[in-house]
């Protein structure tokens, strides 16, 4: 039985269609996706991402534990901001990507994709006897998130919480009073645009959907989320990454800070920083037609250089775009390259990523 | 509302017999499942087809689905318009959103396809 979250009665009154996704049945789209994709690109839209892990990290040692289980500088996260961040395995591989928020001067919330709550859980317990003491909290079915975003985000913000945007910077974190009830503000999101992301109880979830969707914001599914973060060329993780992709190989590699000291995967990925990666991710632009997920990525003149890991249509282009993995020496802008899709070979070239323009300051990666 | 003056497909394509000249396109339930479409491959003018075959593919945001002929015949026109703005399947899949036109080769064959009210009831039962 897949676990719904608080907002799915609200959701099944605006008509969603769900779909499951890493064991919880969320809403796929309302209208119709392309309608939702565009509110977000040119307007607002507000997601319910409440399946999301929220991992709170407390006490003496957690700067310390989380400074060597991810591979970003914590020490450097000031109070009430918070970076993206990997958390690594021992030969470099991707065990999730998250966003890391300090809190407190000894506290953090982690925010873990889906699929990864449990081992992520592990991980940090599993990591934390080297460290001073420290709680770890699993709050992703106590707590909701909904992603507000859309160039109009920071107005509805104001509108509708009386909140002055001016005072978020990118990943910064704020604890807020708002329609009679507290809300943990974050401005950050997955689609390239303007947008913020609200923690809260669900009984606060609850009120906050309904004023945003009063307020004349248009809910949006995951068939939206996907393609809005498609067209930024962001990873997914079980997708573009893996426990077997490193972050050189996905193009992380900016995100790794090997000058903090030591911290788990290390010694792999600065191993595999000397010698080079053999394969690395890459965007690509079809002329016609759209790849999925599995197709293989070829080259006129040597066959097979791999395979499409993310594929979809970008409404902003009107054309097919993904990612895939291909060997390092094919990975150069402009080379064309063909997908086999269904026994038809469709042209294309490796392009730049993102798709689109860079929309915001919220666009990180 | 289904039309009544067409013929159905199993794999939910209609058909409209005009003097020897089928037009096939894909109905409503079709459309509405596959969500909005933006992308279409056609088969080739002066193709000879078989009824059942799969002579193309409808891609939406979310999949993609074959596109089956009902009819045997030579294709003898296709909706280039459709190809161009793909949306209008989704919009008038009975109407401007139709796919592609077949000179039977077997007028017979449409008896074997379904009505209307046997493509309701078909439909029904998935």
């Amino acid at each position: 039985m897949a676990k719904r979250t608080p907002l799915f009665h609200e959701q099944q009154q605006l008509g969603a269609k769900f779909t499951e996704f890493s064991g919880w049945e969320l809403p796929l789209y309302y209208s119709k996706i392309i309608d939702e994709h565009m509110a977000v690109r040119t307007s607002s839209g507000v997601f319910d991402v409440s399946h999301l892990g929220k991992i709170n990290v407390k006490g003496a040692g957690a700067n310390d534990l989380l400074q060597f289980v991810t591979t970003s500088d914590v020490a450097k996260i000031e109070i009430g901001r918070g970076a993206y961040t990997l958390f690594c395995n021992s030969i470099g591989g991707i065990i999730d990507d998250d966003i890391a928020y300090r809190l407190e001067e000894n506290e953090f919330l982690i925010i873990t994709n889906a699929s990864r709550i449990q081992t992520i859980m592990a991980w940090l317990n599993d990591n934390k006897y080297d460290f001073p003491p420290l709680q770890i909290r699993n709050l992703t079915t106590k707590l909701c998130l909904l992603a507000l975003q859309g160039p109009k985000s920071p107005d509805v913000l104001r509108a509708v919480f009386k909140e002055d945007t001016a005072r978020y910077k990118q990943y910064s974190v704020r604890n807020i009073s708002a329609l009679g009830n507290k809300f943990t503000v974050m401005r950050s999101g997955y689609t390239g645009e303007e947008g913020f992301e609200i923690l809260c109880d669900p009984k606060a979830a609850i009120s906050a959907w309904k004023a945003l969707i009063s307020a004349g914001v248009k809910p949006a599914g995951l068939g939206a989320r996907d393609m809005l973060r498609l067209e930024m060329g962001y990873p997914l993780y079980d997708h573009e990454l893996t426990a077997r992709i490193t972050p050189i190989e996905a193009g992380l590699l900016r995100f790794v800070y090997f000058d903090k000291g030591e911290f788990i995967g290390r010694s792999a990925l600065y191993a595999q920083l000397e010698k080079g990666a053999e394969k690395k991710l890459v965007g690509f632009v079809l002329d016609s037609g759209i790849a999925r997920e599995g197709s293989i990525i070829t080259v006129p003149s040597n066959g097979e250089i791999g395979k499409v890991t993310s594929g979809g249509f970008s409404p902003i282009l009107r054309k097919g775009i993904g990612m895939g993995y291909v060997k390092s020496d094919y990975a150069e802008y402009d080379m064309a390259i063909n997908i086999i899709v269904r026994g038809k070979s469709l042209t294309g070239h490796i392009a730049k990523r993102p798709f689109i323009e860079k929309r915001s300051v919220s666009a990180v990666a | 509302m289904t039309p009544e003056d067409l013929k159905y497909y199993k794999e939910h394509e209609w058909v409209r017999v005009e003097n020897g000249i089928a037009t096939v396109g894909i109905t409503d339930y079709a459309q509405d499942a596959l969500g909005d479409i933006v992308y279409l491959d056609l088969p080739d003018i002066d193709e000879e087809v078989m009824a059942g075959d799969i002579v193309g593919e409808i891609e939406s945001v979310k999949s993609t689905a074959d596109l089956h002929t009902p009819v045997s015949g030579k294709v003898i026109e296709i909706n280039k318009n459709a190809i161009d703005n793909p949306e209008i399947i989704n919009e008038q899949p009975y109407g401007d959103g139709w796919l592609f036109k077949i000179e039977l080769s077997d007028p017979d064959e449409i008896n074997s396809l379904m009505d209307a009210k046997a493509y309701d009831e078909y439909v029904e039962e998935l």
